[in-house]
This record gives structure tokens, C-alpha cells and sequence, in this order.
């Protein structure tokens, strides 16, 4: 029980903590007001679908689920495309529909994983030992799964100098991923063609590993995808990061000015010194 | 379009462009690169939404029960074709929910208590697929077993 939740929450929490710190190191300037339009839009979403469940896993003959769990990772793609395209990077550009667009993509997510997480407590009579176990489970899960959004977090803000670069590439790989683990959900449904498994990566990397789960947990890793899911993995890749192109090119104008204004400073305190000296 | 070197024209243009304001927002948000498709010629469009639509309307497929009660699945082994598509159409009878989970078929689906989910799988070679329930991994397990018919090539 105890492995078995901690499994659980890892798969469940670590997309979501992994879009989060993303997210948050790219709105620095404003992350209070981005975690609280996060919550709020999460709570408010789970608290429906809670609501709604039966009448969601109905519908559609038996595939409401997938069809909205499909909506969402469209939605949280879509959210972080255009938050990329609105791009404000200076703290003082840094509009409310940006900040939304990233609450968005980040609520859409934790909207899908929270509610399997919902289900699992709530949706069971347990003993008090179980309950302990889950608990205990629970905790380490969540501290694995922060442990690890908090490394990454870091470890992208010490890339200095091209931080924007590899912050675009993170939300592209995250957004593709939505949209690759989006594309299985309709084809396990039959609302779209899988096309051949194009290759077997068991060997390599197991999907029930560590490595496995945190492959899934960053880019929906499948040891045997479809083509679909490839080509849906790869279009998006390229597309998110094409949407960010602003970003980088106002990092690179920003870099510039200040390496500009160094370079007066240096000028301007030569020819001082030059004028003191004579 | 608007370099014309004749400098009236040119001013008639800024002015108009003055009037009217420079580009719209609204055109800037849809020259945004995930907008493209928006712009592919009318044919390509047409053939993508037709495809699209006609996809739930393939074929019936052959159909086959699987039975949750009691944290166990049954049948705990479940023969299905090998090269065919098959729907696969699980009941869960415990007061209970549980998420069919099977990493070789890449499937995922949470069936509510007293109810049902529908899961399609292949065509696959004949092999064997593991499947478990996520949340009761000890007792509810299975095995898919794709078994080429008399007849078929493999």
C-alpha cells in the first residue's frame, strides 16, 4: 500500500510539479498572483469534476472521461502557447492575460492528475493502518516530487545567460508531452488512428522504472509509441518553441543593452580617470 | 505593398494606417505560429475534417468483457486476435473505483464503482500484455493474450 501510493502520487504530482517550477521561474516578478490564480482555477476545477463525475464517466457512450481528460492536455498546450506568444518579460509588461494563460496550463494539469488523486482517497472505506500508509505514501510522493520540481528549478536558474533559451525548450517539451499523452487518451478511445508502434525502448528504459517515470512525468515517455503520438510529440515540440521565439529575442535585446551599458560604464570611467590623470 | 516611391501615395497610406491604427491585436494574436493551420488551403482542411469525422464511424469491432469484483480481475486471462482491433468493455462491480493500467498496451482508465469503461486495443502481433489495476496493484492483475486465429499468416 505504502509503495504503492508513493508510485501513485509520483506519477500523478510530478507533471504537474515539473510545468509548475517552470512556470514560476519564468514569472518570478509576479508568482504570487500566478500560484493564487492557480489554485483558485484548480480548486474551482476539481470541485466540479468531483461533482460531475458520474455524469462526465457516462456520457459519450463510457468515454466523457477521455474526452474531457483529452480537452484539458489540449487546453494546457493551448495555454502555454499562448502565454509564450504574449511573452511579457519585463516585470512591468507582465499582463493579467499571460498570468492567466500559465495559471490555465498549470490548473488544466493538476485538474486531471487531481482528480485520480480524489478518486483514490476519497473514493475508499479504509482501516486506519490503510489510511496511515496512504498518508505516510502521500508524503513521500510529494516530497520526492517537489525534491525533484525544485532541482530542476535551480538547475535552470543558474544557466544564466540562456535560461530563456532552455525555459522555451522545457515548455515545449511539456506542452508536447500534454499533447502526445492527450493523443494516446483518444486513441485508446478509438477517436483517432494510432498508426504502427514504431519502435520497443523496454530494454532501454523501463516504463515502470524510476527513469521510466520520470521520462513519462517530463515527456510521456512510452517504451512503444505510436506513430501518432511521435508525430503529435514532435509537431508540437516545434511549434511551442517557434511560439517563444519573443521571448528569446527579448532576452537577447535585453542582454544586449546591458552588455552595451557596461561597455559606456567602462568608457565613461577610462576617459575619467584619463581627465583625472592629466 | 507600401514602398511606392511616389510620396503622396505614401503619405495617403501612413495617414490611413494612422487612422486606423496600426496592425490589430487581433491579427497579431493569429499570426502566431499555432494559428498556421487556420491559413492551409481550403482542400487540405476539408480532407482533415472529413477524415476526422469519419473515424468514429469505422467498422464495428469485436468485442470482449472483462469483470472487476473484489480488487481481482476476471477473466484474469483475456484471449483477443492477433492483427485486429478489438473493444474491450470493463466492468467494475465493486463499490469501489480502480484505473485499468497496462504500460505494453499503453492504456489508461479509471472505471467508476458500478460502472463500466471501454478500452480499445490492438491490431497487435500475437504476445502477451500485461494489465493490473493502479489502485489495488497486489491483487488486481491480468494478462492479455494475443493469439493469431486459424488461418491468419503469423
Amino acid at each position: 500500500m505504502l509503495i504503492n501510493t508513493v508510485v501513485l502520487f509520483l506519477r500523478e504530482l510530478l507533471p504537474f510539479l515539473l510545468l509548475l517550477s517552470a512556470l514560476l521561474l519564468w514569472l518570478r516578478p509576479v508568482w504570487r498572483r500566478f500560484l493564487l490564480a492557480t489554485v483558485l482555477l484548480t480548486v474551482a476545477a476539481l470541485v466540479l469534476i468531483r461533482l460531475l463525475l458520474p455524469q462526465i464517466a457516462n456520457s459519450a457512450d463510457g468515454l466523457g472521461l477521455e474526452l474531457l481528460y483529452a480537452s484539458c492536455y489540449g487546453l494546457c498546450c493551448l495555454a502555454i502557447a499562448v502565454a509564450l506568444w504574449l511573452n511579457p518579460l519585463q516585470p512591468q509588461q507582465y499582463a493579467l492575460g499571460s498570468i492567466l494563460g500559465c495559471a490555465l496550463a498549470a490548473a488544466s494539469l493538476a485538474a486531471i492528475n487531481g482528480s485520480n488523486l480524489v478518486l483514490y482517497f476519497f473514493g475508499y472505506q479504509r482501516s486506519d493502518a490503510e489510511l496511515a500508509n496512504i498518508g505516510l505514501g502521500a508524503v513521500l510522493g510529494i516530497g520526492i516530487g517537489l525534491s525533484v520540481a525544485v532541482l530542476l528549478y535551480h538547475v535552470l536558474q543558474e544557466i544564466r545567460g540562456y535560461w530563456t533559451a532552455a525555459l522555451s525548450w522545457l515548455l515545449a517539451i511539456l506542452a508536447a508531452r500534454q499533447v502526445s499523452v492527450g493523443c494516446a487518451i483518444l486513441i485508446q478511445s478509438d477517436l483517432l488512428p494510432a498508426g504502427p508502434v514504431l519502435w520497443n525502448s523496454h530494454g532501454w528504459v523501463d516504463e515502470r522504472s524510476e527513469y521510466g517515470h520520470f521520462l513519462y512525468a517530463l515527456m510521456g515517455y512510452e517504451a512503444t509509441p505510436s506513430a501518432l503520438q511521435f508525430t503529435s510529440f514532435v509537431l508540437t515540440l516545434f511549434l511551442i518553441y517557434s511560439c517563444g521565439f519573443r521571448l528569446r529575442r527579448q532576452a537577447r535585446a535585453t542582454r544586449a543593452q546591458l552588455v552595451a551599458a557596461a561597455t559606456l560604464d567602462i568608457g565613461h570611467g577610462a576617459s575619467r580617470r584619463q581627465g583625472e590623470e592629466q | 505593398m507600401f514602398s511606392s516611391k511616389c510620396g503622396e501615395t505614401q503619405r495617403l497610406v501612413t495617414m490611413s494606417s494612422n487612422a486606423k491604427g496600426a496592425t490589430p491585436s487581433w491579427w497579431r494574436q493569429l499570426s502566431c505560429p499555432l494559428f498556421y493551420p487556420l491559413f492551409y488551403p481550403l482542400p487540405i482542411r476539408a480532407t482533415v475534417l472529413s477524415l476526422w469525422l469519419a473515424l468514429p464511424c469505422a467498422a464495428a469491432v469485436p468485442e470482449y468483457q472483462l469483470v472487476i469484483k473484489d480488487h481481482l480481475f476476471s477473466p484474469s486471462q483475456l484471449q483477443i486476435p492477433a492483427n485486429q482491433k478489438v473493444k474491450i468493455v470493463i466492468h467494475n462491480h465493486d463499490d469501489t473505483p480502480e484505473e485499468f493500467e497496462s504500460f505494453s498496451l499503453n492504456r489508461e482508465k479509471v472505471i467508476l464503482p458500478r460502472s463500466k469503461g471501454v478500452v480499445f486495443v490492438g491490431p497487435l502481433p500475437p504476445g502477451e500484455h500485461a494489465f493490473f489495476g493502479e489502485y489495488n496493484p497486489d491483487t488486481a492483475k491480468g494478462v492479455i493474450l494475443i493469439r493469431a486465429e486459424a488461418g491468419d499468416a503469423d
